[in-house]
């Protein structure tokens, strides 16, 4: 296609929808007391199905996606970040993490109003900045009940029956504790309803990204950031299933319809773990090339299940549901809580980079790309880590890639201007001009 | 036919007029102070006066740089990283990997034999080991830049300067001296901690020989030196370095010309 030729391209017609459904997720937590609920707070990967069970007036704010909304405020970041550093804790730490520390610390909740202080913290221990997040805030806030589950049990492919014990045994533990600290009775019902939830919302997300391999791709990836981030609030819920299911659907209709994200798309690309938030106007200066980002392992592998296909292609993971298994008590709704969760793309690099490689090459061949864009992302280790032996595996593959350094929540640590420039001469490299 | 290049940097502004043949008519050279459109004009003026023509004589300008944008002269314009690729082959037809030192950035790139990039790497955040210290340096040390320019490394005792950041290793070479230090041998020191940040750029892209040192701080005979101990390599570089990305540029503008 020559740049005289457009596609067709019009907005999303489910786009309101994934914003109102955001906003009443913060409002929610904010107003549980007034409905009598009880409030909850963990990181975006932690096992949110398990406090289902404690009744529908439970609500949770989950820590990263909380932590990049402040990012994106970027006045209010500041602030926050300056909090945190006031009270001693070191600039290199996690960025998502010095935001909501400083949010806590202000007693400033990003959504109006002061923090809306958690009745409990429901964590897993997937990095170095996680398992000490909530032991910081349960002191910030005066001592609150903290209950963490250990998920070091090594990649999916080397998975065996007694590394999903340990996780399976942590949440029974878990939930004695939780009917401990909140005095509930535990409703094992809708812990199952949550668990076909979560395995429905993040399915039906990678039948989403499996959309964009198509030409010219129905979505970019500034766009899915704001609804990927659903399943990071509440992949448990059916709310976040029945509308990603509507979003497929409409997706479907564009891929059938040749309706392309970007009119003008030339030049496909992806990222690489969080973007510097509060500046995601790069994603828009790309546009100026004719160059989009289709997604990236974090866009697609965060929320996004997935396994391989008889055809050889990288698929949607089949759910309980479609396999016909009916989850019938709560161990065995624990069982495929931990075996789902265990598969997630995004966990395996933390413990080999070439884990990493060998999907972000897979993404590379199956969605056509013509290049890649690192983001060096000074604020999140564990995302970051092995970024650089990466790059080197995709050039191995025949990649060319870019890389720029940030910060996904600090801005004082990312330059756009420079950043911008060094798009251009990438762009340049690659035989496109503005 | 004459094409111009001028690269805008963020120390220095260079121009360089080449005829149909690819061959220097002109350069000039002047700070780029705030005004970079001044700037241009007064290296422009410069490369006129040497080449011994006039403005109208020229058909094409190319700008390049950071402040390639401001140029008001210019009919195109391409990123630094594209115009020392091409200026580079075209000096040193051998030409694999480039470093290129300027007075903010730095950046390591590979390209193939017709001078297409393959790869490239840029310092991000910090400025560390770039033109802007090489700047401060005359007066940190008291001995004048052209002085500096031309000490040979290997007449030195190199002092170790540990400070990744130019800030502090002002410091740190301000210690030396109240500890009684020879000027030569602290500036020994400096060469190979400025040269030690190039070549770890260099490393993540790759080096192939052979080695071109590009920018206003590849005139520094001490750092290209080091340069060349640090990567094991021969490097290509000389008192013409600052001009090879005006040089790319003017080239790059004879693209289309039955010259190209």
């Amino acid at each position: 296609m020559t740049t005289k030729e457009l596609y067709k391209t019009r907005p999303l017609e489910s786009w309101g929808k994934a914003k109102e459904i955001r906003q009443n997720y913060y409002r929610d937590y904010a107003k549980a007391h007034e409905k009598g609920g009880l409030r909850w707070a963990g990181g975006a990967w932690t096992f949110g199905a398990i406090p289902c069970g404690l009744g529908e007036d439970v609500w949770s704010i989950t820590s990263e996606p909380y932590g990049a909304s402040i990012a994106a405020n970027k006045e209010f970041s500041q602030k926050c970040l300056e909090a945190t550093e006031k009270a001693g804790y070191a600039r290199d730490l996690c960025s998502y993490m010095r935001n909501y520390w400083g949010s806590v610390i202000l007693n400033e909740y990003a959504f109006g109003g002061p923090f809306p202080k958690p009745d409990f913290l429901w964590q897993d221990h997937i990095c170095c900045s996680h398992a000490k997040w909530y032991q910081v805030v349960s002191d910030l806030e005066g001592g609150l009940p903290n209950f963490c589950i250990d998920v070091s049990v090594g990649p999916y492919h080397e998975i065996t029956k007694h590394k999903i014990d340990y996780l399976v045994n942590q949440m029974h533990d878990g939930i004695e504790w939780l009917e401990k600290v909140t005095g509930r009775t535990y409703n094992d019902e809708l812990l199952i309803e949550a668990v076909y939830n979560e395995c429905r919302s993040t399915s039906v997300w990678a039948e989403i990204c499996v959309l964009n391999k198509v030409v010219p791709a129905p979505l970019e990836e500034k766009t899915m950031y704001s609804l990927y981030v659903l399943g990071t609030l509440m992949k448990h819920s059916k709310i976040v299933a029945d509308y990603y299911e509507e979003l497929r659907d409409e997706v479907q209709d564009r891929v059938d319809n040749q309706i392309a994200a970007i009119a003008n798309e030339q030049c496909r690309l992806m990222s690489d773990t969080q973007p510097p938030w509060g500046f995601l106007s790069l994603f828009r200066y790309l546009e100026k090339f004719g160059a989009l980002s289709v997604g990236s392992l974090y866009t697609f592998g965060l929320i996004g299940m997935w396994e391989d296909k008889p055809d050889g292609t990288w698929g949607p993971r089949t759910t309980p549901q479609q396999q016909g298994i009916e989850i019938k008590d709560r161990d065995q709704a624990l069982r495929i809580l931990a075996d789902w969760n265990l598969s997630k793309p995004e966990w395996q690099h933390f413990y080999s980079p070439h884990l990493k490689t060998d999907m972000m090459v897979r993404i590379a061949k199956e969605w056509k790309l013509d290049g890649v864009m690192l983001h060096y992302n000074r604020g999140c280790e564990g995302l970051s880590i092995g970024i650089a032996e990466n790059r080197l595996g995709l050039i191995d593959a025949g990649y060319p890639v870019m890389t720029f350094e940030g910060n996904m929540g600090d801005e004082r640590e990312f330059d756009l201007s420079k950043t911008m420039g060094r798009v251009d001469a990438f762009m340049e490299t690659l035989g496109y001009k503005k | 036919m004459l094409s111009c290049g001028l690269d805008i940097g963020t120390a220095q502004t260079k121009c360089v007029i080449i005829d149909g043949n690819k061959i220097v008519q002109g350069r000039g050279i002047v700070h780029s102070g705030a005004n970079l459109a001044r700037a241009s004009r007064h290296a422009l003026k410069e490369a006129l006066t040497e080449a011994d023509c006039e403005e109208y004589d020229l058909t094409i300008v190319t700008g390049t740089g950071y402040g390639r944008a401001a140029i008001p002269l210019s009919h195109k314009s391409a990123t630094e990283t594209s115009c020392h690729a091409i200026g580079s082959i075209y000096r040193y037809p051998g030409s694999r990997t480039i470093l290129d030192m300027g007075g903010q950035d730095m950046s390591a790139i590979r390209i193939d034999e017709t001078g297409a990039v393959l790869d490239f790497a840029m310092n991000d955040k910090c400025s560390a080991g770039s033109g802007r210290f090489l700047e401060a340096l005359p007066d940190i040390v008291g001995m004048p830049f052209e002085e500096i320019r031309t000490i040979e490394l290997e007449k030195t005792e190199p002092l170790r300067i540990t400070n990744a950041c130019s800030v502090f290793a002002e410091q740190e070479i301000i210690n030396y001296f109240e500890h009684g230090e020879m000027v030569e041998n602290i500036l020994g020191g400096v060469f190979i901690s400025l040269a030690r940040r190039g070549a770890s750029l260099l490393n993540r892209v790759g080096i192939e020989d052979e080695v071109t040192f590009t920018g206003g701080v590849s005139q520094v005979k001490g750092i290209a030196r080091a340069l060349s101990d640090l990567i094991e390599h021969d490097v290509n570089a000389g008192i013409d370095g600052v001009y090879i990305g005006a040089l790319g540029a003017a080239i790059l503008g004879l693209k289309g010309s039955h010259n190209w």
